[in-house]
């Protein structure tokens, strides 16, 4: 539940429940599960510790000469290195959008971030990854998840983390060479798409996952609505009836559409969820084809 | 104009104005987006989404609905143009009117108040209501041949005392008309005018004086007896022929020429250049020549000059004013010449006041008080009922836009 502490000042904190854990867990087997399934025999080959082929991927200048795939290059004339899964796995890295915009909605959009964050430092450890957790609102708002181990852990800096202010993704946004997987959650509002499609490359996984309020999603014909911006404090006075909220959804929707076709072109995904959506859902549809 | 059977209603129509001040100082509900950079598009594009403004529809539907309801339950009521009733009351300025007032039948002779004031003070209550009631009164008297009128809701108070010279009694007949009233002594008949009379017993005095004497009427007997001379003044600037006509003209009314107890004084214009003038009366005219002279507000001219325009003799009752420096052998009729000038004489000099025509101081029988007949104005009594039916119908259509 987002507390608002004065004029335009909104936060939340993330609370998990007592049962988040264990469906935490058995969402991760069920979809690792699903993986295997999918993967069949290639995925039983490996050892399971990450060292097995997954694919190749385009040399880049100062990698390790040894990792390159001579008869391919011989064969193409173009050098590619050979990709495993403990490279795939390699180093995630989650962006949490924790401005005050993300304290609203009833449960609160910060919530389901929180909820999301937490399975993808689960998927990503399973994966055999390191998981580094990223939030806006505090520079030292970090967290780095190498075991399952330390889930209880993982979820107490959640909970400690306040999404409150007005630093959004923006500020988190920077160039991260060694990063095979990039996630940014977060509501959409302070980036812009180029700023994540910079952040592509052929070997990391890119995704972003926008959590909306249900007003935001679709607001209510009203009357009259001074909507408050949380961040900054403005406010825009509307008379909210069926045209205009009409229009504010072609508006939405044509920025959401923009946002999808400018990370599908660098490979990425999009997911929109709303904040009253269970985690699973937006988790599912994120991870379920790339991984 | 437009009046209401129940005007406190209108007051109904203050909530549309709170309505207002509601709106512009209340302000919309609050409610925190993440979106709000959308809105603002929205806003930016007026078309697209209206922003909360004056321009709010419901807002003025409701304005619309109060007015209307507001309207339709004071009821608007068109009345015809009103006129209030306006009164005319005729005063009697006979000299019968200034004779003291004494009741019919008193063994001894009258000594209160004019029959005059007996009269206003039978037709008070009537004139207080009128006044009340803010129907303007106009007052007429009867003045040498023609109507002479004031506006007010009190009686003229130079009306009070008598003229200088006597008048004769108004003709009543012409004034018998729905709205006049009649201040007088006798009580006339009249159709459908008031009438406000005093009444009163003989009253009795001097009737007439005749050479050096007075004819007193005393019951049903006249007897004479002196009375003291009474004089002229004559400018000793007057032409000669006019001095001359003056003299002779004295004489046979039994003045002197100078003295105390003047009824008539023949003056001369002294200023300016004379020119030389020609006019004339019926029957006769003279040339001359003549100063200017300047009528006063209440001289009258009676002979003027034709070329140049110029007065040449004015008059009022107790003077006469001649500009004429000097004059010719008057051509035409010479006795129409000396009638003419000892006809102005005789109508300016003063009646000895005390001198009532026997007529006048005859009974005039008891009083009567006779309220005037209103004027029927056009005045519609009440009335259409309008815009009830479209009041209410707007109020509801506009209610239901607000549902």
């Amino acid at each position: 539940m987002a507390l608002r502490i004065g004029r335009g000042e909104f936060t939340a904190r993330a609370r998990f429940a007592p049962d988040f854990a264990r469906r935490l867990e058995r969402f991760v087997a069920r979809l690792a599960g699903s993986r295997e399934r999918r993967e069949g025999a290639r995925a039983g080959r490996g050892s399971g510790d990450g060292a097995e082929f997954v694919g190749f991927r385009p040399y880049r200048p100062g990698e390790d000469l040894r990792r390159l795939d001579w008869s391919l290059f011989a064969r193409l004339d173009r050098p590619f290195v050979r990709v495993t899964r403990r490279e795939v796995g390699g180093e995630w890295l989650v962006w949490l959008d924790a401005s005050a915009s993300m304290a609203l909605g009833a449960p609160t959009k910060w919530q389901r971030a929180a909820e999301l964050a937490a399975t993808l430092a689960c998927v990503g450890v399973r994966a055999g990854a390191r998981v580094r957790l990223e939030c806006s609102s505090r520079r030292d708002a970090r967290f780095e998840f190498t075991r399952v181990a330390e889930l209880p852990r993982l979820l107490r800096f959640l909970e400690s983390v306040e999404a409150a202010g007005s630093e959004g993704l923006a500020q988190l946004v920077r160039p991260v060479p060694r990063v095979s997987a990039l996630y940014c959650i977060g509501d959409g509002l302070d980036v812009e798409p180029a700023t994540l499609t910079r952040l592509a490359g052929p070997a990391r996984n890119l995704g972003a996952v926008w959590i909306l309020a249900p007003d935001e999603l679709a607001p209510d014909p009203r009357g009259a609505v001074r909507w408050v911006e949380p961040e900054t404090g403005a406010t825009v006075e509307l008379d909210v009836d069926s045209s205009a909220r009409r229009r504010y959804l072609v508006a939405l929707e044509a920025r959401l559409e923009r946002w999808r076709s400018e990370l599908a072109r660098v490979g990425a995904s999009l997911v929109v969820a709303a904040s009253t959506a269970p985690f699973e859902d937006s988790a599912r549809e994120l991870l379920g084809g790339a991984w | 104009m437009i009046e209401f059977e129940h005007p406190g209603y209108l007051w109904l129509g203050a909530g549309a104005v709170v309505l207002w001040l509601v709106a512009l100082v209340v302000r919309a509900p609050e409610s925190p987006s993440g979106t709000v950079e959308l809105w603002r598009e929205l806003e930016a594009r007026s078309s697209s989404a209206r922003r909360r403004t004056l321009a709010n529809w419901r807002l003025w539907c409701a304005t619309f609905a109060l007015c209307a309801g507001a309207l339709a339950l004071a009821a608007p009521l068109r009345r015809g143009t009103v006129e209030r009733a306006s009164w005319r009351v005729l005063v009697d300025v006979s000299p019968s009117m200034y004779l003291p007032w004494g009741a019919v039948g008193e063994p001894r002779a009258p000594i209160g108040p004019t029959r005059l004031a007996r009269a206003l003070t039978l037709a008070a209550p009537w004139l207080a209501t009128r006044t009340a009631e803010h129907e303007p009164i106009t007052w007429v008297r009867w003045s040498e041949g023609a109507f002479e009128e004031r506006r007010g809701d009190t009686f003229p108070s130079e009306w009070s005392s008598a003229p200088a010279n006597a008048r004769e009694a108004p003709p009543f007949e012409r004034c018998d008309r729905a709205g006049w009233a009649w201040i007088t002594d006798a009580p006339r008949e009249s159709r459908v005018a008031g009438v406000f009379a005093s009444g009163g017993a003989t009253v009795p005095g001097a009737i007439a004086e005749f050479g050096g004497e007075l004819l007193e009427g005393r019951g049903d007997a006249i007897v004479a007896r002196p009375r003291a001379v009474r004089s002229v003044v004559v400018a000793p600037t007057l032409v000669a022929p006019l001095a001359e006509l003056a003299q002779a003209w004295c004489n046979a009314r039994g003045l002197a020429l100078g003295g105390e107890r003047n009824v008539l004084a023949i003056e001369t214009v002294n200023d300016g250049a004379d020119d030389a003038v020609s006019g004339g009366r019926a029957g006769w005219s003279v040339r001359g020549r003549a100063r200017a002279l300047t009528l006063e507000s209440d001289e009258r001219a009676w002979l003027v000059s034709t070329d140049p325009s110029r007065v040449l003799v004015a008059w009022r009752p107790g003077r006469v004013r001649i500009a004429l420096t000097a004059l010719e052998e008057p051509a035409g009729d010479p006795a129409l010449f000396a009638v003419a000038w000892s006809e102005l004489f005789d109508a300016a000099r003063l009646a000895d006041p005390d001198v009532v025509a026997l007529d006048e101081r005859r009974e005039a029988g008891e009083q009567l008080v006779r309220e005037p007949r209103a004027v029927e104005t056009r005045e519609a009594p009440v009335e259409e009922r309008w815009s009830f039916e479209l009041g209410l119908v707007a109020a509801f259509f506009a209610l239901l836009l607000l549902i």
